[in-house]
């Protein structure tokens, strides 16, 4: 049977759409900053200025996410186990490479309490232990640069900073792109951005003893 | 001086005088059409300037000819500190003595300052103690040995390093040929030397004046023979040497065109006296001089005030160094050699405001800036340039020769002991070309010991890690408004046997009252600081080449390269002509003077080696001169961040050197340059030499031009493969799906 449930409340939308704002508009001023000739649409120094204060209301915005989901018990919705990587990941992995093509059923079901499929654990747990963090930490190094200019120089000053960070911000794009596209996954094309809109999508309550 | 000399001398005056006016109309003219320096381009013109041609030195050796019959039309006041000359000097009567001592008043000799100074103050101190002086001496050393010099530099200083604009070198003891023995030194560069040093010692410490000519050519006791290129002993009994001449600095208005001539003809004893005359003093008699007796006292001491002494002042530095300015007149100047540093670097240390000067400058109209701002607020040359040992700077001699903790030092000098041995060797700089005396460099105080930049410059994010990079002239001389030396090509030499001269930053010819002055953007190079700090600063690049005989190298004698490029009767040679003549007039034309086949080359390497030089190949070379004078009025400063953060970023901009590299060679910086070039010197499309600069990735990330960075190329081609992966993925899909649904449509039909 085919029902309509709350997958993400209100605050989970609000955030998840703030942090989708906020990384495009970072990518995008990033992209300026970088490439001021290329895109000039604030301007370089505007573009820095909006990068600067985007990132820092993103800081605190994955702050608070990260108190949210301690608090509220929910981190753990995050963490893969062995067992989502091999051999949950590979059997996922073999559905967007073979099953998705034949119109085989979606080896997971997507509940509201276990969100995130294998692969998507998995990526999380990459993007936001350790892209999150790299991009944070260095942005933060190079807006505080003058504050902290031992430490910077331990790390190997800016011409080993700025590349990582511009290295993590590509990485960044190819997420976002890779995000936006798996959203088209869901049972229909556009399922999942519903869902992240509305808060509602669709569960299978039928045949739970075989899971597919 | 010859008759024709004199008369060029008088034509320019005239033309300048007429500049005035001249380049007052031009400039509304400017101001008409919209002119704007920083939308003009840099522009360069060729010249014929040589090491000084006559009329550009007879200008420079007649101050007193532009302050009489100058432009006493657009006077428009003093705008620098008079000179420090008390109506009553408190300083004691001198008494003028001669190199033996005896009073000048009953002698009628040669004035000995070292004596007559000497006599309260320890001109022996003065003297070894004085880089100006010794100009290299110190710091002499085998062809080459040197670290970083030319295989045929024998020291860092004027005396010894080669510059390629001056070109003549001085040999060394041992060289089979000739070319700048000492006398000869003193009478081409005693003109920028205060003398002492090599002009009276010899590079083995002897007295010069004791040195006698022997049967083996020797550079110290022999010159070259103008006109037949032998060596010829020089006799320095007869002519003496050239004292410190104390006078040049502490006197105001020395009349320093005369010592110049006394230098240049030989008569060295002389230069001090001749520094005196036009003060009735002491005047010109013949080929002598005569002291004036009514002015002495009966003892054969003299008031002081009579022979002007004062502290020194920006003008006796200008003297030598050349930077324009009169400082009661709209500013004009010249570029020429005599004008050393505007040449340069484009100094003009003036308090004057740019659109009130005599200059044809692009868009004057607007330009609501002194020259130079640190002029503008009185600075003198001395203010920074002072005294090691001046008590009332109290800064130690060398950054490195106190320990690490003492941040003041309490102990001064008296007064009076300073007075008796003040230290000659002046607060320097660092600059790229500042060679001489490295030991001292950094001794100055530099814009942050003076200035707190961080407590200003709010509009800037992360103000320390752009001073930590970014040298203050930078932003604060975004543009020079003179035209400076670009090119000096000695492979060819033009008609009157100068070398081929190009200027940057102006249209048409150089010194030509028409002609319109845009200024230029100067070369951002990384500079090697005191500190060891790299910093980005402004230079101007001077490019040369010439050509240079047998191994190790040394420059082809200007003797040589005449000889072979001109015939007896004073034209090209034939053989030249026949090389170079492109329009088959059997003459050549300023254009045609270029080494841009490899059978012109061949042409005139095969003359040189007609007239005895070996193996004679063209060699070029950078010096890069850093820009650290001329601070413009802070609203020119560069506040835009996309001057620097965006694709045509100053910081790479590409920099035309040459319009075309003669005889195909690429010049190199020169290794003795404290100014590093990160990116390519090579030949564009067009056969411009051009330096296309780098940001040094290991020296500084720069937002917005680190373009074709490994990490873009690498991230750009991950976010295309994730579009192609997500787009053939979902193509596939659908397409599948497609097929689907036409295989449930057949099923169900």
């Amino acid at each position: 049977m085919n029902q309509k449930v709350l997958f993400y409340s209100l605050y989970e939308r609000f955030w998840h759409w703030i942090q989708a704002l906020g990384v495009t508009l970072l990518l995008l001023t990033g992209f300026e900053i970088s490439y001021p000739t290329q895109l000039d649409v604030l301007g370089f120094e505007n573009a820095v200025r909006v990068h600067n204060l985007v990132g820092l209301f993103l800081v605190v915005n994955a702050l608070l996410a990260l108190f949210y989901n301690l608090a509220a018990g929910l981190i753990e919705r995050y963490i893969p186990s062995v067992g989502d990587v091999f051999p949950k990941g590979l059997e996922h992995a073999s559905y967007y490479i073979r099953g998705i093509f034949k119109g085989s059923p979606h080896p997971f079901d997507k509940t509201p309490d276990k969100r995130l499929l294998p692969l998507q654990k998995v990526t999380y747990f990459i993007v936001l232990n350790l892209l999150l963090p790299l991009m944070v930490l260095t942005g933060l190094l190079k807006l505080f640069v003058d504050a902290y200019p031992e430490l910077i120089e331990a790390l190997g000053g800016l011409t080993v900073i700025g590349p990582i960070h511009r290295v993590g911000a590509w990485l960044f794009a190819s997420f976002l792109i890779l995000h936006v596209y798996m959203t088209t996954t869901g049972p229909t094309w556009l399922a999942n951005l519903s869902a992240m809109i509305t808060g509602y999508g669709h569960v299978e309550r039928a045949d739970e003893e075989t899971p597919r | 001086m010859t008759a024709t000399k004199k008369s060029l001398a008088l034509l320019w005056v005239s033309i300048l005088s007429c500049s005035i006016w001249a380049s007052a109309a031009s400039a509304q003219t400017d101001t008409d059409a919209g002119s704007d320096p920083g939308t003009a381009a840099n522009t360069d013109t060729e010249t014929t300037t040589g090491t000084g041609t006559e009329a550009e030195t007879d200008l420079e050796a007649h101050p007193s000819d532009h302050d009489e019959d100058g432009v006493p039309a657009l006077t428009i006041g003093a705008l620098e500190p008079p000179a420090r000359v008390p109506a009553r000097s408190i300083h004691p009567d001198v008494l003028l003595l001669d190199e033996q001592g005896e009073p000048v008043i009953r002698s009628g000799g040669a004035l000995s300052l070292s004596r007559s100074c000497g006599e309260c103050h320890d001109a022996g101190y003065i003297e070894k103690h004085n880089y100006h002086a010794s100009a290299g001496l110190k710091e002499l050393h085998a062809p080459g040995a040197r670290e970083a010099a030319r295989p045929w530099d024998v020291s860092p200083g004027l005396f010894g390093r080669f510059d390629p604009m001056l070109y003549r070198t001085l040999t060394p003891r041992g060289w089979d040929k000739l070319d700048l023995g000492t006398a000869d030194w003193i009478r081409l560069m005693g003109a920028r030397h205060v003398g002492g040093g090599p002009a009276q010692t010899s590079r083995t410490g002897e007295n010069l004046a004791e040195l006698e000519a022997g049967s083996k050519v020797d550079p110290e006791t022999h010159v070259l023979h103008p006109e037949t290129g032998r060596p010829v002993p020089w006799d320095w009994r007869e002519s003496g040497t050239v004292e410190l001449n104390c006078l040049l600095c502490h006197t105001s208005a020395p009349n320093n065109a005369l010592r110049i001539e006394t230098l240049a003809d030989g008569k060295f004893r002389w230069a001090s006296t001749a520094t005196l005359v036009g003060r009735d003093i002491v005047e010109r008699a013949g080929d002598g001089f005569a002291w004036n007796t009514d002015a002495f006292n009966e003892d054969g001491s003299i008031e002081a005030s009579k022979i002007g002494i004062s502290d020194p002042t920006s003008a006796n530095c200008r003297l030598c160094h050349g930077q324009a300015c009169r400082c009661t007149d709209p500013v004009i100047f010249e570029n020429s050699l005599s004008n050393w540093a505007t040449e340069t670097t484009g100094y003009v240390y003036s308090p004057e405001q740019v659109f009130e000067s005599g200059m044809n400058v692009a868009g004057k109209a607007d330009l609501w800036t002194p020259w130079d701002v640190h002029a503008q607020r009185l600075l003198a040359c001395s203010d920074c340039h002072h005294a090691l040992n001046n008590p009332a700077y109290n800064q130690k001699e060398t950054r490195d020769g106190s320990p690490a903790h003492l941040k003041f030092d309490a102990r001064k000098l008296a007064q009076g002991d300073y007075l008796i041995t003040p230290d000659h060797n002046l607060a320097k700089g660092h600059t790229a070309q500042g060679t001489v005396a490295r030991r001292f460099d950094g001794s100055m105080r530099g814009c942050r010991d003076c200035h707190d930049a961080e407590a200003v410059h709010d509009f800037l994010p992360n103000k320390r890690t752009h001073f930590e990079k970014v040298g203050c002239q930078t932003c604060h001389i975004p543009r020079v408004l003179t035209p400076v030396r670009k090119i000096t090509d000695w492979t060819l030499l033009t008609a009157d046997k100068a070398p081929l001269v190009t200027h940057r930053g102006v249209q048409g010819q150089v010194n030509r009252p028409e002609s319109l002055i845009t200024g230029y953007e100067p070369a951002l190079l990384i500079h090697e600081e005191i500190d060891g700090a790299l910093r980005v600063g402004p230079h101007n690049l001077i490019t040369s080449w010439y050509w240079v005989e047998a191994e190790p190298p040394r420059p082809v004698r200007e003797f040589d390269l005449a000889r072979a490029l001109f015939a007896e009767d004073g034209g090209y040679h034939p053989d030249v002509i026949a090389a170079l003549d492109r329009d088959g007039d059997k003459a050549l034309a300023r254009s045609e003077l270029r080494l841009d086949t490899p059978t012109k080359v061949r042409a005139v390497a095969s003359r040189l080696k007609s007239v005895g030089v070996v193996e004679p190949r063209i060699r070029g070379e950078i010096q890069p001169h850093t820009i650290s004078h001329g601070v413009l009025d802070p609203a020119f400063a560069i506040r835009d961040c996309e001057t620097c953060h965006s694709f045509d970023s100053r910081i790479t901009q590409t920099a035309e050197l040459a319009a075309y590299a003669p005889g195909g060679v690429l010049p190199s910086l020169v290794e003795d340059s404290t100014a590093r070039i990160r990116g390519e010197i090579a030949l564009d499309q067009g056969g411009r030499v051009v330096l296309r600069p780098a940001i040094d990735r290991n020296f500084m990330y720069v937002h917005g031009t680190n373009q074709l960075a490994i990490w873009d190329i690498l991230g750009l081609l991950i976010v295309l493969g994730t579009l192609a992966g997500v787009s053939l993925h979902g193509g596939l899909r659908v397409l599948n799906s497609r097929k689907r649904s036409q295989s449930e449509r057949g099923e169900r039909q």
